[in-house]
């Protein structure tokens, strides 16, 4: 015991006065999740989106134009989007600079057309060169189509009645006999509102219970989701670099110089494997340390997390000991290792939303490091005791120990 | 002449001794794929096979409105899973209260709970709350055209609901004639991004070993000069980068229908931009004294750039100040470029001031890494 | 072939070559002794044309080195690294360290052919040479620097850490390279190496050559002396008398005592003379030995025995 610790004091004090590469790979998921985070995170309570760039296109010039481009005025919509009155033209060419997602070009005699209850069509030119914004624009007018149809139909004989006015001279307008039309309408418009205010249907959104939903969605909250998946995928590398040493020192002949001493193979072994978990422990907790104090990232319970941790370093350092005691030399352990620990983080719900991932990448994640982790973070934020991931990191990291530790021993045997 | 054959005797080596490795398989072709296609299946936009999400809805209406709301809601891109209680685990959800028809028909108003989990998809959230109010759009239509009558016989006979208004979408006219698909998107991403990881990754590390290992002063004692030597590793680092570029570009062609507009000019793109990073994995290379320092650098400038630079997620949705600082990013010229091949039929004089930027960023990183590049230790 | 004028090169205050000369032949294997820190790697460097900032010149071929750099077509230089890529085969390795050089590619490929054959390397070309051993590495480390057919044949330590049979191969190598009229600089600590390989010996210290020529003129040079250890019937007193007439600048009286005594002689000429000197007066001689100073004694006599960094 006291050659092991001895072993492993010597270690960590050999990674410590040459930090450079660890100190790397820690600062990495700090940059990419303030990265993520800034491009991510909500930017107002309602959107998660930058103000969506439209040109709007008017050839109609008439009542039902104007109306569509006040809607566009106000208040709610402004904060969404950030619209323009211009030709198709200028559109274009703010498109190819990037500073347009839509054009949105209303149709000659568009008023018309909807006092005739005619069907008619707003045409939306998406940006080739986006994914989403159009999109938005899309179902936004979408909605506005609808809103519109819906008036249009309700205020079918009122519509009648304008059209008709617009159509005939003033002076032949029968104005006494509007009276009881008004008063149709009159009718109709209490009944609207009645519907609308307040809305017959509203939907409200609700902070939900299962499975740690929340409804409010804030830059930390998006930092605290981020940053487990970003620190597993580090703790994996640095674990890696750290295990490293077991093939470099069978390589370079230290190894055989310490069996020459009265340290026993299993106790070598075991300085290693102790040593990758407690050091991988050590920088986890660095990176929750960094989280907690550049992002205010919220981890839950500190005393789950830190058995989450345990449970994932362990994890770790006793596939890395397998792994070590499986690849021929350095350069194979290089060239392996990484692909697999991105292959992890990639299945794993690392580098995106695991609801997002299609289900064979999802199906295949459950294999992963990553995916308990991450699942139990998520867990402990939620404050409960991530029962399932601790069980499947430990029971699958002694399963990896029982096979690295005869295996390790064998490759001491030099 | 004698002195150009031997920088590419030299430079093809090195490229030889690349490929050659194992590693190079994975790196260049089944990683990069395996990106391609998570990306390209995420961010699809093909009409053919959009993207399908997901709505649970406890429904525990006791009368006809709740199916007839529920009639409103669907459509090919939303699905619906109908649940009898709130189940553990969700992305979306919604609940029609056991009294959702008898309100309707008493004609008070009603909110219903709309609950999203937090970490789920914002955009198929996004898709899933416009679908919503749409409905209730069209719902309430129709009951102001019902008039006053009563609600109870509404759904035995009333007026439907028509779509006077309709939206149309197309592309501006000589950009794209069909929707470009999501690998469109990725496969141009992923290129930049694994040219970026492998060439800093791999030419800094060759570069490193070759100096520990003797071979670059090994190199001086032939008629080669020190800025040969520097030549022909900078044309090695850039001939692995467009290998890599036209096996991705290849594959991408023949499995996933790639389209990158012009195929000569997004070449030349890709190769300022290899160039650049040939560059600047000579510099990591002549820097850095260990191994894992150069992956760690690598892995850090390589996601740093390719997240500014649009490799990961459409720029449209990065803030603006983002996008400014994004141009500090290699990745960002290269990915505009593409865009503008790709998406807008633009021609040379389109990706011009690109090309410019990117070639003057390989001239000052060239430079740069010329002065540290070092042949011993 | 070479000759080397007052080259000096230093690294801040420490002077690595001060003003250090030499000339060679065609031929000529030279080996260049020395501590550690001695100049023997600067001044490889230099010639290499790997390390700049010096002064003084160097004339190769009637021509100056670092002038003319097609003039490093006809240098060989044998580097103490293993200098080569591990991964590729032997026979690739020679392929791309030939091509450097102007060589036809099947010339080349011949040539390349007969050095892993001259080197046992032969049947083991097409093997990555990752999979060699350390003796295999210094044979090819070797070849590859004879593959353009140098005219100067520079040698770091190539003899470092390898098991007798591949020392002697190489050793075999450098030989029948000076045979066939390539000039060899040849570096070591080796000093065994340098007394059964090289027409010539430089011992250099502190970057200037302290004593050059071959093994004999050096210990002429340096002074050193034969030492004669007689053994016989006879009391010290007696021999004592037997030499006195001989012993001053060129013989030495060590130590004499009852059956046993020891002379430093210059020359081993003075030998016939002190037995004459024995014999006449009937002081009988049973046994006698003499001890020839080593190359390992010059040496130490030049460079001292104080540890170097």
């Amino acid at each position: 015991m006291r050659r092991l610790l001895l072993v492993l004091r010597n270690d960590v004090r050999r990674h410590l006065k040459s930090p450079a590469a660890i100190l790397i790979y820690i600062a990495i998921p700090m940059v990419m999740t303030a990265l993520i985070g800034i491009i991510f995170a909500p930017r107002t309570e309602e959107s998660t989106l930058p103000p969506i760039r439209v040109v709007l296109v008017d050839h109609d010039k008439n009542l039902a134009s104007r109306l569509l481009l006040g809607a566009f005025d106000a208040d709610e919509v402004k904060k969404m989007l950030e619209v323009t009155v211009s030709d198709e033209a200028e559109g274009r060419r703010r498109m190819e600079k990037g500073q347009a997602s839509a054009i949105v070009i209303i149709p000659e005699k568009f008023t018309l057309d909807l006092l005739d209850a005619r069907t008619t069509v707003l045409t939306v030119v998406k940006n080739p060169a986006e994914q989403f914004l159009p999109d938005v624009v899309e179902e936004f007018m979408n909605t506005m189509a609808v809103m519109l149809s819906g008036a249009v139909q309700a205020f079918a004989a009122e519509a009648r009645g304008i059209r008709a006015m617009l159509d005939a001279p003033v002076e032949s307008i029968p104005w006494e006999a509007l009276g009881p039309e008004l008063g149709r309408a009159q009718k109709k418009i209490v009944a609207v509102r009645k519907y609308l205010d307040p809305l017959l249907i509203g939907i409200k959104a609700e902070e939900a219970k299962a499975a740690g939903a929340k409804t409010l969605f804030t830059q930390r909250d998006l930092f605290s989701i981020m940053l487990p998946g970003m620190a597993i995928m580090f703790l994996l590398f640095i674990v890696q670099t750290l295990m490293r040493d077991i093939i470099s020192e069978r390589q370079d002949g230290k190894l055989r110089r310490m069996m020459t001493t009265p340290l026993r193979p299993l106790e070598l072994v075991g300085a290693r494997l102790a040593g990758g978990w407690v050091m991988g422990l050590a920088i986890l907790m660095v990176m929750v340390a960094l989280g907690s104090l550049i992002f205010r990232a919220e981890w839950g319970n500190l005393g789950y997390f830190l058995l989450l941790a345990a449970a994932a370093s362990f994890w770790t350092a006793a596939f890395f000991g397998f792994f070590s005691a499986l690849v021929k030399n350095r350069n194979q352990a290089g060239a392996l290792g990484a692909p697999i620990i991105l292959a992890f983080s990639l299945f794993g719900g690392s580098m995106m939303n695991p609801e997002a991932m299609p289900k064979a990448f999802k199906a295949v994640g459950i294999l992963t490091p990553n995916r308990w982790f991450i699942d139990g973070a998520a867990l402990v934020r939620d404050g409960r005791f991530p029962l399932a991931p601790l069980a499947v990191l430990t029971v699958s990291g002694i399963v990896l120990t029982a096979l690295a530790v005869p295996a390790l021993r064998r490759k001491t045997l030099v | 002449m004698k002195k150009l054959r031997r920088i590419l005797h030299v430079a093809v080596n090195d490229l030889r001794i690349m490929v050659g490795d194992k590693a190079f398989f994975f790196w260049s072709l089944v990683f990069p794929m395996m990106f391609i296609i998570l990306f390209g299946l995420l961010f699809k936009a093909s009409d053919s096979a959009p993207a399908v999400a997901e709505l649970t809805v406890v429904n525990l209406d006791e009368g006809r409105w709740g199916a007839y709301f529920l009639d409103k809601i669907k459509t090919p891109t939303i699905e619906l899973k109908i649940v009898r209680s709130e189940p553990a685990e969700y992305s979306r959800l919604i609940v029609l209260p056991p009294d959702f028809s008898a309100g309707i028909e008493a004609r008070r108003a009603q909110k219903l709970a709309f609950k999203k989990r937090r970490d789920a998809s914002t955009k198929a959230a996004a898709r899933v709350e416009t679908r919503l109010y749409q409905a209730v759009a069209r719902m309430l239509s129709e009951l102001v055209l019902y008039g006053d009558g009563d609600l109870a016989k509404f759904l035995d006979g009333h007026a439907e609901f028509r779509d006077i208004v309709q939206v149309k979408t197309r592309f501006p006219e000589k950009t794209v004639t069909v929707v470009p698909s999501g690998f469109d998107h990725s496969i141009p991403g992923t290129t930049v991004q694994f040219i970026m990881m492998m060439v800093i990754i791999y030419g800094g590390i060759t570069v490193l070993e070759d100096r520990k290992n003797g071979v670059l002063a090994r190199m001086l004692f032939s008629p080669l000069s020190k800025a040969e030597v520097f030549q022909a590793k900078l044309l090695g680092r850039w001939l692995m980068g467009m290998v890599q570029a036209l096996i991705l570009i290849v594959v991408g062609k023949i499995f996933f229908k790639l389209n990158l507009g012009d195929f000569g000019l997004s070449l030349l793109v890709l190769g300022a931009f290899a160039l650049a990073m040939a560059a600047l994995s000579i510099f990591i290379g002549s820097l850095c004294t260990k191994e894992d320092m150069i992956i760690g650098l690598a892995v850090l400038l390589a996601n740093l750039f390719a997240g500014l630079g649009g490799c990961w997620w459409p720029n449209e949705i990065v803030p603006l100040g983002v996008r400014r600082a994004a141009m500090i990013s290699p990745a960002y010229w290269a990915m505009d470029a593409l865009h503008k091949l790709r998406f807008f039929q633009g021609g040379f004089g389109d990706i011009l001031p690109h090309l410019g930027i990117l070639l003057a960023l390989a001239a000052i990183l060239g430079a740069v890494a010329a002065r540290a590049f070092r042949v011993r230790e | 072939m070479l000759e080397i004028k007052d080259l000096s090169k230093s690294y801040g205050d420490v002077l690595a070559l001060d003003r250090f000369s030499l000339d060679l032949k065609k031929g000529e294997v030279l080996g260049l002794l020395g501590p550690n820190g001695a100049g023997k790697t600067t001044l490889i460097s230099i010639l290499a044309g790997t390390l700049g900032d010096f002064t003084g010149s160097v004339t190769f071929l009637g021509r100056n080195l670092f002038a003319d750099r097609e003039l490093k077509s006809r240098l060989g230089i044998v580097p103490q690294d293993m200098a080569f890529y591990e991964e590729l085969s032997a026979m690739d390795n020679m392929l791309f360290w030939g091509g450097l050089y102007e060589t036809s590619r099947a010339g080349l490929k011949r040539r390349a052919a007969e050095l892993l054959d001259l080197v046992g390397l032969g049947a083991r070309a097409r093997e990555p040479v990752k999979a060699y051993s350390g003796g295999m590495k210094r044979r090819l480390n070797t070849a590859i620097g004879l593959l353009h057919k140098p005219d100067l044949l520079l040698l770091d330590e190539p003899t470092v850490g390898i098991d007798v049979q591949a020392k002697v191969s190489i050793l075999d190598l450098i030989r029948d390279v000076g045979a066939a009229g390539t000039a060899v600089i040849f570096t070591t600590h080796q000093l065994a190496e340098v007394e059964t390989t090289c027409s010539r010996i430089a011992i250099m210290d502190h970057g200037r050559i302290l004593a050059q020529g071959s093994l004999d003129q050096l210990v002429r040079i340096v002074g050193e002396r034969d030492i004669v250890e007689i053994m016989g019937e006879f009391a010290a007193a007696a021999f004592s008398e037997a030499v006195q007439d001989l012993t001053g600048e060129r013989v030495e009286l060590l130590s004499a005592g009852d059956g046993l005594a020891s002379l430093a002689v210059r020359d081993t000429a003075e030998i016939p003379k002190i037995m004459d000197r024995l014999f006449r007066r009937r002081l009988a001689v049973t046994d006698m030995k003499i001890k020839s100073p080593s190359l390992e004694t010059v040496f130490l006599k030049l460079t001292g025995r104080t540890l170097r960094d």
